[in-house]
Parts: structure tokens; C-alpha cells; sequence
């Protein structure tokens, strides 16, 4: 989680980590004053697609003239800022030179009047571009966010997730500073860069052009130097904390180990070698800013002080080709070694603004990429709701495979009938989970067809089949938040009555009333910590609650500790009763329950039947049957 | 094979030194060379400033420096005011010889503070990493001193916060600090000269100073909270962003699209809300700021260009003015900085001290035996211990031969875990002794206790190194071959083989990209490895198929036939494996023998078994 924090905090790659306490009290008073949106309802559709590729150009658009104001107001702004040289040059060579008070008294009116508009400006400018930047930010992560749940779930197994994040986070980020503060301060930068030199130009011709082929090149080769080393020093600086980080997460989450396997010395020695090279990136990036800041500084004073003996030079007529028409005087001089520090300035922060460009530009061309994808399963452009299915599933000669050469499933037919359970069974990698996602059309069979209630799949709005549709994975996923939050997922409308209801089918009700806060416990914090055979449970509340007509089981009651395995199979039977159910299990206890039983192997379905039909069938599940009934009673349990 | 005993004494006699501690890194770097005061009497800076006073040369030569370069540069705008008063003369043709004397003064004392800034700025820097580094350090070097029950107790996120924040906040307040004294210098050279000028217009130059100061505090102090709520809202944003990534499937099972946006979206609105909110208040204050400090600008010129037509100060003298009014602003704006660093530095300070105050609750006595060899004798004597003031065990007793296989059973919730750990005494009992070859465990150095018994928990943690590095944890320097014969007896080298990268496979974060039996059997080659006379199996193989788990069990045999191992398990294919079960209910040990004589004798054994083991015979229903 990259790219949270002040400027300074995500240049060196710190993860966010809560707000100081001495600070929550302030925090929790401004968050009084926080409307709480609760009247915002988004609507999701699984159609809108992105019509457009995205550009910053076509993502702006309904905004230009927005933005030309902003753009106004950001040259009005520096217009104004460099009236106050000009103003001084006036004051010197009209005022205080000839001494007459008068004009003083005129400038001095002039600059507090174009201070006040200035201001003003400058305040308006900064709400204007600010807000207009927090829009469409908003605007994009919604858009983004929205695509994402509407991509398919292939898309999400070939994502890594961290780069996903990055999407949301550091890109959306990247393309905000280049809208609030790129956008605005090349336009900004730029103009008051031609200002300057325009004034200057007005003040002196020939000290003008040593700023400008002498001085600039020297501070613009400096600064692209400094930038190139910094942005390459600082990338180092993130990974060598990002080692520390890790190495310390680990060590505190394995400390146990550590102690028994006496590695404290080990990884002290360790972890000093990750804090030194951390240590060594930051000098490294150290030694680059002092070269830098104290140059930058030289290059000024310096400059500084050749304009005046040069200018000195022009006045003392030494050298009188350098100011053929005679105009320069004592106040432009002044003026002009006053402007020189900002005269550098544009110089360095356009160069500054070129990596923000280049960043902006990378996230653009990231968000493109991201928004262009199409989801894999798409919805029909008029797509059948269909209401109170019976979950009578026909699965029609059907072949899948992830990769082209490696076919997972070919030509299989299978009819499961309204409220019968069936379980599949077979090696690892057959293809049961598979078949188990291509019912809830989580993929597309290559060829062939799935009907639920005689309804074609792919004819049917998903999110009517989704919303009767119940699939349980293997890795219960709990959300942040309570348990009550987690359980409520599926169903965001029910009661606490409800939600006790589907704790006590499942059997968790004497673990909710054992937790101090009870349903409000939060699942993730370290101390109340589940276990995985109760954060097992939890899914299947979870799904119980939904109340789905058909429900699917992907091997959602494995890696269950013995405890908890009672508790499970007693969750199943209030779980299962009255649904059509597909359950995948290598438990051959859970697999047993079921009304049909199909054996999943060499691409399609090899045996199928009642469990005493298959046992008297001798073949594969016999089989299985037969070893698993070996590795039981090899204890010689005698069992009352 | 015998047990040797070596005490105290005869170590330093110069019998070889036995520290039991596998290293297998080389320091690159030095450790710290100090750490903080123990006194929690004494205030936060004092505790803090023994790491400052390492450094303390270092530390001098980057303040002379800086110093230096102040003191080259301040003189600088009294020249340029000194050139601009001989321009009216240039023009008159008088003394040049005077003004090139005076460009090639200021060439060299712009070279001069180039020279001096940057080594000054370096070596502060440098400083400042090296506190941090130190500072991290110490904290780590004080976190593997702990004991198991401190780490029951904290969240990982909240040290790792406080190893991140609160160490950058300590860190900038001690280096920014000395600062003010260069700070605070420079104001007093460019205030005699303003002074020295005219004091009224150095009155009327500050007057909107204050207002300035006031004003930024002000800023300061609305912004920090606004600028914490919008880091802890962009938290949340990434939150519902990860969670909807990891748990796609879910949100799509459930048809939650539509919430999940929704959710998200009021996260966004939050975000625009607060970062909106800072725009609007800086949008305010910000130009106000500026655009006084040019006043005070306009003021100088206006009432100073009058007293250069009064004849009373020279114009350069006016544009040296300027440049001052520049450095004498700086240490107001500066302190304010400093004080608000202050508060930030003591709490997160005081955080830190929170964790380097915790002491070690398991610590050695002061003259620890050293055992080698140990036969395995184990013996638990009137054991009473309790977790806070909740008694787990009371008067627990049983006796494990050299060699020997128990299982310990018992319900859940027995104590049956806290047995083992007592064992390697991660926790400390209340009364009554744990015996190994019949000397007191509290006898003997702790790490020496640990590297004799070997224990394999449940949930194995595996860290996010390649497979060959988690196996070798207690032992980085094995050779292949050893590694190798770990993974086999634990009946791990095929799976591992038949990865892509076999024993160089980078595990995932938490070993979550291997199932459960392949976790529990790495973690068991981990244990295999050291090769301990004494084996702890916590529920070590609850996830592992029963085949595999027997032939584990006759791999163990084969590489020590006189080890002694402790299995704790529920399944009955594990509890045959053992040579005699120790049935623990109710604080002490009720019954030992073997499996077939408990189940004929005691009826609470088969009870608790059978609550345990209600699926093994749950196919026969249907």
C-alpha cells in the first residue's frame, strides 16, 4: 500500500499506519461535521461498458471550460505576482533617485491595491482548481472501481493484486497531482517563466541573454541531473524500508519460532544489514540534495553577482556596445538581480513537473489498459430477470478449457433436478471446482450450454442469478469489519434476528456468545482471532443467510480442524434442506450425504449413482471408498 | 550415547564454547553503539539522548559546518548593498579598483558556503540516518528478548506503526533541533544590521511579522488533524479497493456489485469531503500569508525609500535591507515548526518506550548449566501454572522415559498445548518443577533448553523465504544433503521436487500458496533438521493424510531411535502411533498407559475421544 501520506512519507515509502492517538480527538471532531453519504445509491450495471478509450483528453472534456477558467485565473495570478520588480524598478529610477516622495506614495498605492487582487485571485484560483480536482477524482475512482467489479474472475487469477491496488491507489494519485498541481503549474510555470525573461528583456537585452545562455543551461542541467539521481535514489530508499518493513512483520508474527530455534542473533544480524543498507540509500539519496540545494544556491548568488558587475560594467560605460541605446539605470539593475532567484525558479519546477508528467502519463496509459479489458462473461444487452427460480440445472454437452491445449472438461451433460443434492467426487485438478464455477457462470463453456429452469445462462441477468445463486469457496474470505458485517454480506437488509437465526444454523452461536462483543467482534484484529474451521462457519452463515435456491459448495468444509468437522456437517443439514445443492468435498463423509454422487475424472463424468449403487458398481469410488474406510479403522476404535 | 553436563565453571576453564545459536549471516554493520536510558524517572529527550551522544563528533562537525556556512553567507547581502551604493559612482567614473576587490570577496564566499553548506548539510544527514538506523535497531534488538506471553498480547501493526512514525517523528525533532541555534545565529547577525540601518524601519519591516506567525500557527494547526483524517480515509478507500480484489468471488457470488460501489463510493465521498475541506481553509490562509509577507516588503520600500530621499540611509543599504528581512523571518516560522515537532516527538517517544520498558518475563538465572547430549528423562513434578489468573494446570505430574513416544490427550481447552510450551518454558510455572535428565529446566540456559527440544505447532508458520531457507531456519548453514533428508523423513521432498523451482520456491506471504498438510510437513522438516533429542508435536499433522503421517513416524524412528517425542493429536491414527497416552483433564495428568489399556480401564477416556473423534465413524450413517 504505496503512495498514502504527506509528499514527504510516500517518498520514502511508509505505509500508513493509523492515526496517532494525540491526534484522535481532533480527528473525531472534524469527523462530527462529516456528512455521512448515506443517501448515496450508485447504480452498478453490467453493461456499461467503457464506450471510449480513456484519455486525459476525452476524461476532461465535460469539464473544459472548467478547466480554460482555471487556466485564467492560474495566468492572472503570475501576471500579478511580477508586477512588484517592476514596480521596484519604478520606485528607485523615478522616486528615490530623482526624490520625489510623491511617486513613491503612487507605487506603494498601486502594489498594496494589486496585492489585495492578487490575493484574492490566488485564493479563488486555489478552492477553484483544488475542488474541480477532487471531483474528478472521485469521478475516477468510481469509474475504475465500478469496471473492476464488472471484469470477470479470470481477470482477477491473472491479476496480481497488488498491481490491481496500484490502480486504484498510486495511479489514481499520480494522474490527481498531474490534474491539481502539473496541469496548472506547467501553464503557471510557463508564463511566468516568458514574464520574467519579458521584463527582463525590457530591463536589459545583453544581461538577459547571460541568464539565458550562460546561467539557465548550467541550473537546467543541475536540476534534470538531480532529479534522475533523487527519483532513482528514492526507488531505492522504498525497497530497502519495504525490506525492513518486511523482515520486522515477520519476525514479529514468527517471534515464536525465532525463540525456539534460537535465531535471535541470527536475525539481529539480519535486520541490522537490512537498517544498514536502508541507512546507505538514504545517504546516498542525502548526498545527492546537499550537492543540489547548496549548487542550486551557488548558481544563484553567483549569478546574482555577475548580472551586478556586469550591469555595473553597462553603468560605468566601460563596455558601451553592451547598452548601445543608454536606457539602463540604477533601479532596472536592482531590480533585475532581484529577479534572478526568480528566474530560476520556473526552470527548476518545470523539470519537476516533467517526471510528474511522465508518471501521469504511465498511470493514464495503466487506467487505458485497465478499462479497456472487456469482461469475459458478459451480460446480454437484454437479459431475462428471472424471479423465484427452482434451480433445475441441465448442463448440455459442454467443454471448458483455461489455456487452449489443455482441454479441463469435454463434451460432459449432466441434469441435477430441482432440490436434489449432488456431490462430485474424483482426483485433484479433474475439474470439479471448475464445473462448480461454469454453473455460476463465473466462466463461459467453450461449447455447449448450461440451462437453469430451461433459461440459458448467458440469456439471464446476473445479478438475478447471482442474487439466488449461492457459491461457498474453499478460503473463507472474511471482510474488514464485525462479524456481524461479514455475515451480513449477503444480505446487507437483514435483521439481527435474521442474522442470529443463520448463526444458530450453522452452529456458531455459543462462539458469538463466548466473544466479549459478541456479533460486533472484529474479525481481523489479532486477539480475537478465529480459527480457520470457524471462520468456515461464518461463510456458510454467510451463505445461509443469502437464502439462495441453489447452493454450491467448493470444497468450502476442508482444512477444517477436528473440532469443528461436527459442528460443519450439523450446518450442512439445516444449510442443504430444500435447495438444490452441488457439494465438492474430499471428505468422503461430507461427499456421502448427497442424493446423487458423480466421479469427476479424465475430463468428464465417469460413474454416477446413489453411494450404494457406486460402492456395488466396483469402480472408482468403490475404490476410494475402500481406502478411505482402511485409513479409519486402522485405529481398531471400537466405538459405543 | 550419554548426557554430559557442563557448569559454569568449567566453561570458562576453557571447554570449548557452546552457544547453540546458529548464525549463518555476516554483519555488515556495526550495532548500535548505545541505547536509550533505562531511568523511566528521566523526560523523554534525556532517555533518547545517549543514542545522540554516540554521534556526538559527527554530530559537531555537521553543526560547525552549517555554522560556518551561515556565517560566510550572511555577509553576503551587506556586499551587494555596498555594490549597488557604488553605482551611483560608477557612473561618475570613481573608484573601480574597490568594487572588483569587493565581486571577488563575494565569489569566494559564495564558493565558500557552497563548500561548507554541502558538507554541513551531508553530514547532518548522515547523522540523522545513522539515529534512525540505530533507533531501529534497538527496538528490534530489544523485541527478540521478549518472551511468548508480550506477543500473545500485541497487535504486529501497532510495533510495526510505532517502528515507522513515531521513530521519523523522534528522528526529525533531534535533528531539527540544534538547527535553531544556526537559526537563531543568523537572526542575530541580520538583525544588528537592520538595526544598525534604522531601528523604525526595522519596526515597521516586522510589523506584519506576527501577524504571519499567528496566522501560520493557525494554518499549521487546523491542517495537521485535516491532513491525518485524509491519510486514514485514503486507508479506507484502499481497504474496500483490496478487499474487493481478494474477495471478488464473494462479492460476485452474492450479486454485491452494486452494494460494494455504493460503500465505496461513500468511502470517496469521504475522501473529497475532508480533502475539499483542507482546499477551502487553505485557500484562505495561504494567500493571506504570502501575500502579508510582501507587505511587509512594500512597507520597507515605501518608508525606507523616503529615508533614502531624507539622505538618512543609502539605497543599497535599502536593497541589503530586503535581503534580510528575508533571514530574520525564518526562526519564527522555524520555532513555531519546532514546538509542534516537540508535542509529536514526546508521544511517539513515549510510545516507544512503551515496548523498550517491557522486560523479558523468561530470563536466565545467573549461573546456567549447559547440557549436551541430553538422554530425553522428561519429568513434570506438582506443575502449577495459570495463564493471567486463569489456572490451567494444578499439581500436574508424569514422567516420559529416554526414548520414549507419549501422546497427550485431553479435551479442548485442557491445557494439553500449555504442557509442551512449559516444556521449552516459553512461560513460566508457578509451582512445582519440569525436569530434563533430572536438572531443573530453569537451570539451564534458555538457549540451550531450546536447542534440545524441538517443538512442531499446528499452524505452522512459514516465512516468506524459498523452501530450502524455511527448512534451515534452525539451522542456516546445513548442507543440501542434510535438507534434503529432513524433507524426506517428513515426506515433503516430493511435493517440493515436483514444484517448478523445487527447494528454491519462494513460499507466499504466510506459506498461504501451499495447503495445509504441505505447510504442517515443512514445518516438521524444519523441526527434523536440527535433529532434537527432544520432539514436541503439537497437533502437528492434524492437516496430513494418515498414510503419510505413519510414514512420517517411521522416518523419525530411523533417525534417532533414542529421541524422545511428545505428540499431542486428536485423531486416533496419530494417538496409536504413540507408545503410552498421558490423559490430562482437569489441571493434572488422570491416567498414562497405553491406548488399548486406557480404553479398557478409564471410561473418561474413551469419552473425550469419542466427543473428539464423532465424524471418524459418521459415513455409516446414510
Amino acid at each position: 500500500m504505496k503512495g498514502f501520506g504527506s509528499k514527504h512519507a510516500s517518498a520514502a515509502g511508509l505505509p500508513f499506519a493509523g492515526i496517532p492517538p494525540e491526534m484522535i480527538e481532533k480527528t473525531n471532531a472534524l469527523m462530527k461535521d462529516e456528512p455521512d453519504f448515506n443517501d448515496l445509491n450508485l447504480t452498478f450495471s453490467h453493461q456499461a461498458s467503457e464506450q471510449q478509450p480513456f484519455s486525459l483528453l476525452n476524461f476532461l472534456s465535460p469539464y473544459k471550460y472548467r478547466m480554460l477558467g482555471a487556466l485564467g485565473l492560474v495566468g492572472m495570478t503570475e501576471a500579478l505576482l511580477l508586477l512588484g520588480p517592476y514596480l521596484i524598478k519604478v520606485a528607485i529610477d523615478e522616486a528615490i533617485i530623482p526624490k520625489d516622495f510623491s511617486v513613491l506614495i503612487w507605487v506603494a498605492t498601486i502594489w498594496i491595491f494589486s496585492l489585495f487582487i492578487a490575493g484574492f485571485v490566488s485564493g479563488f484560483r486555489q478552492r477553484y482548481v483544488g475542488r474541480l480536482g477532487q471531483l474528478l477524482m472521485y469521478e475516477l475512482r468510481i469509474r475504475v472501481f465500478a469496471h473492476l467489479q464488472r471484469l470477470s474472475l479470470d481477470f482477477f487469477t491473472k491479476e496480481k493484486a497488488g498491481r490491481l491496488m496500484a490502480r486504484m491507489t498510486s495511479d489514481i494519485e499520480a494522474l490527481s497531482n498531474l490534474l491539481q498541481n502539473g496541469l496548472v503549474n506547467l501553464v503557471a510555470q510557463t508564463l511566468s517563466l516568458l514574464f520574467i525573461i519579458g521584463i527582463l528583456l525590457s530591463f536589459n537585452v545583453k544581461l538577459t541573454l547571460i541568464l539565458l545562455v550562460i546561467a539557465a543551461p548550467v541550473m537546467l542541467a543541475m536540476t534534470i541531473w538531480f532529479k534522475t539521481v533523487s527519483s532513482k535514489g528514492y526507488a531505492n530508499v522504498r525497497n530497502r524500508i519495504a525490506d525492513v518493513l518486511s523482515d520486522l512483520q515477520e519476525s514479529l508474527s514468527g517471534m515464536r519460532l525465532v525463540i525456539s530455534f534460537n535465531r535471535m542473533k541470527h536475525n539481529i544480524i539480519n535486520h541490522r544489514n537490512r537498517v544498514g543498507d536502508y541507512r546507505d540509500a538514504n545517504n546516498y539519496t542525502a548526498r545527492a540534495s546537499a550537492t543540489y540545494s547548496s549548487a542550486t544556491m551557488f548558481v544563484d548568488s553567483a549569478t546574482t553577482i555577475i548580472i551586478l558587475a556586469v550591469g555595473y560594467l553597462i553603468l560605468v560605460d566601460v563596455n558601451p556596445e553592451l547598452d548601445p541605446q543608454g536606457t539602463f539605470t540604477v533601479g532596472a539593475l536592482v531590480a533585475f538581480a532581484n529577479m534572478v532567484s526568480r528566474f530560476f525558479k520556473p526552470i527548476n519546477s518545470l523539470v519537476g513537473l516533467y517526471n510528474e508528467f511522465q508518471s501521469g502519463n504511465a498511470a493514464v496509459i495503466k487506467l487505458r489498459e485497465l478499462l479497456g479489458t472487456p469482461p469475459t462473461v458478459k451480460e446480454k444487452s437484454h437479459p431475462i430477470e428471472i424471479e423465484d427460480m427452482r434451480g433445475d440445472i441441465k448442463i448440455q454437452n459442454i467443454s471448458f478449457s483455461y489455456n487452449e491445449n489443455e482441454p479441463v472438461i469435454k463434451n460432459l451433460s449432466l441434469h441435477i433436478e430441482a432440490g436434489k443434492i449432488i456431490s462430485f467426487v474424483g482426483p485433484t485438478g479433474a475439474g470439479k471446482s471448475t464445473l462448480a464455477k461454469l454453473i455460476a457462470r463465473f466462466y463461459d463453456p467453450n461449447k455447449g450450454s448450461i440451462l437453469i429452469d430451461d433459461y440459458n445462462l448467458k440469456d439471464l441477468s446476473i445479478k438475478s442469478l447471482h442474487s439466488q445463486l449461492g457459491v461457498v469457496p474453499q478460503e473463507p474470505f472474511l471482510f474488514h469489519g464485525s462479524i456481524k458485517d461479514n455475515i451480513r454480506f449477503s444480505n446487507m437488509h437483514a435483521s439481527s434476528d435474521d442474522i442470529m437465526k443463520a448463526c444458530k444454523a450453522v452452529g456458531i452461536e455459543d462462539l458469538i456468545e463466548r466473544l466479549p462483543q459478541g456479533l460486533d467482534t472484529p474479525c481481523h484484529e489479532r486477539g480475537s482471532s478465529l480459527s480457520s474451521g470457524e471462520r468456515q462457519l461464518l461463510a456458510l452463515a454467510r451463505a445461509f443467510l443469502s437464502k439462495p435456491r441453489v447452493l454450491i459448495l467448493d470444497e468450502a468444509t476442508s482444512n477444517i480442524d477436528q473440532q469443528s468437522e461436527s459442528k460443519i456437517e450439523r450446518a450442512l443439514d439445516n444449510l442443504l434442506q430444500g435447495r438444490t445443492a452441488v457439494i465438492i468435498a474430499h471428505r468422503l463423509a461430507t461427499a456421502m450425504r448427497a442424493d446423487i454422487i458423480a466421479v469427476v475424472k479424465d475430463q468428464g463424468i465417469v460413474e454416477m449413482g446413489s453411494h450404494t449403487e457406486l460402492i456395488g458398481r466396483h469402480g472408482y469410488y468403490a475404490e476410494m471408498h475402500q481406502t478411505w474406510m482402511q485409513q479409519n479403522s486402522g485405529t481398531n476404535l471400537s466405538h459405543q | 550415547m550419554s548426557a554430559t553436563l557442563i557448569d559454569a565453571a568449567q566453561k570458562q576453564a576453557g571447554a570449548p564454547s557452546l552457544d547453540f545459536e546458529p548464525i549463518n549471516v555476516e554483519a555488515r554493520f556495526e550495532n548500535p553503539r548505545a541505547t536509550i536510558d533505562t531511568d523511566r524517572a528521566k523526560n523523554w529527550f534525556k532517555r533518547v539522548f545517549p543514542i545522540l551522544w554516540v554521534n556526538k563528533w559527527a554530530f559537531s562537525i555537521g553543526i560547525a559546518m552549517t555554522i560556518l556556512a551561515m556565517l560566510v553567507g550572511v555577509a553576503l547581502p551587506a556586499m551587494t548593498g555596498q555594490i549597488i551604493d557604488e553605482l551611483p559612482n560608477a557612473i561618475t567614473g570613481n573608484q573601480p579598483d574597490h568594487f572588483l576587490f569587493l565581486v571577488i570577496v563575494m565569489i569566494t564566499l559564495t564558493t565558500l558556503r557552497f563548500i561548507f553548506g554541502f558538507l554541513g548539510n551531508y553530514q547532518m544527514s548522515r547523522v540523522s540516518n545513522q539515529l534512525e538506523a540505530d533507533l531501529r535497531s534497538v527496538i528490534y534488538n530489544h523485541l527478540v528478548t521478549l518472551s511468548f506471553s508480550f506477543y500473545d498480547n500485541i497487535q504486529t501493526g501497532q510495533v510495526i506503526s510505532r517502528a515507522n512514525s513515531d521513530i521519523k517523528a523522534i528522528q526529525m525533532f533531534l535533528m531539527m533541533s540544534p538547527m535553531l541555534l544556526t537559526s537563531v545565529l543568523s537572526f542575530v547577525f541580520a538583525a544588528v544590521y537592520m538595526l544598525s540601518v534604522s531601528i523604525t524601519l526595522t519596526l515597521a519591516a516586522l510589523v506584519t511579522t506576527p501577524i504571519v506567525y499567528v496566522l501560520s500557527m493557525k494554518l499549521r494547526a487546523i491542517m495537521f488533524p485535516l491532513s491525518w483524517l485524509t491519510q486514514s480515509h485514503q486507508a479506507d478507500v484502499a481497504v474496500i479497493v483490496d478487499e474487493n480484489i481478494n474477495g471478488q468471488r464473494i462479492v460476485k457470488s452474492f450479486a454485491q456489485e452494486q452494494n460494494q460501489l455504493t460503500l465505496l463510493g461513500k468511502a470517496a465521498k469521504k475522501l473529497q469531503w475532508v480533502q475539499v475541506r483542507a482546499i477551502d481553509v487553505s485557500s484562505i490562509f495561504n494567500p493571506i500569508i504570502e501575500h502579508l509577507t510582501v507587505l511587509g516588503q512594500v512597507l520597507v520600500w515605501v518608508y525606507g525609500g523616503w529615508l533614502v530621499i531624507q539622505g538618512e540611509v543609502q539605497l543599497g543599504a535599502l536593497v541589503a535591507f530586503n535581503m534580510y528581512l528575508m533571514i530574520i523571518q525564518a526562526p519564527f516560522r522555524f520555532l513555531g515548526l519546532l514546538l509542534q515537532m516537540e508535542q509529536r516527538a514526546k508521544a511517539s517517544a513515549g510510545r516507544i518506550f512503551e515496548i523498550l520498558d517491557e522486560q523479558p518475563e523468561i530470563t536466565d538465572r545467573a549461573n546456567t548449566l549447559t547440557l549436551k547430549n541430553p538422554r530425553g528423562v522428561l519429568e513434570f513434578d506438582n506443575v502449577d501454572f495459570a495463564y493471567k489468573d486463569d489456572p490451567v494446570l494444578t499439581g500436574l505430574s508424569f514422567k516420559v522415559e529416554s526414548g520414549e513416544t507419549v501422546a497427550i490427550v485431553g479435551r479442548t481447552g485442557s491445557g494439553k498445548s500449555t504442557v509442551v510450551r512449559l516444556l521449552s518454558r516459553f512461560y513460566e510455572i508457578s509451582s512445582g518443577s519440569i525436569k530434563i535428565d533430572g536438572i531443573d529446566i530453569r537451570d539451564l540456559a534458555l538457549k540451550n533448553l531450546h536447542f534440545h527440544v524441538g517443538q512442531v505447532l499446528d499452524e505452522p508458520f512459514l516465512f516468506s523465504i524459498s523452501i530450502r531457507d524455511n527448512i534451515a531456519y534452525g539451522k542456516p548453514d546445513a548442507s543440501q544433503a542434510e535438507i534434503i533428508n529432513a524433507a524426506k523423513a517428513a515426506q515433503a521432498h516430493d511435493f517440493i521436487e515436483s514444484m517448478e523451482k523445487g527447494y528454491d520456491t519462494v513460499v507466499g506471504e504466510r506459506g498461504y500458496t501451499l495447503s495445509g498438510g504441505q505447510r504442517q510437513r515443512l514445518g516438521i522438516a524444519r523441526a527434523l533438521l536440527v535433529n532434537p533429542p527432544i520432539l514436541v508435536l503439537d497437533d502437528a499433522t492434524s492437516a496430513i493424510d494418515v498414510k503419510v503421517e505413519s510414514d512420517i513416524h517411521d522416518a523419525l524412528v530411523n533417525l534417532m531411535t533414542e529421541r524422545t517425542t511428545i505428540l499431542i493429536a486428536h485423531r486416533l491414527s496419530t494417538i496409536s502411533l504413540a507408545d503410552r497416552v498421558v490423559l490430562i483433564d482437569e489441571g493434572k495428568a488422570i491416567a498414562t498407559g497405553t491406548h488399548q489399556h486406557l480404553l479398557e480401564t478409564v471410561p473418561r477416556y474413551s469419552e473425550i475421544l469419542s466427543q473428539q473423534n464423532r465424524l471418524s465413524e459418521g459415513g455409516s450413517k446414510s
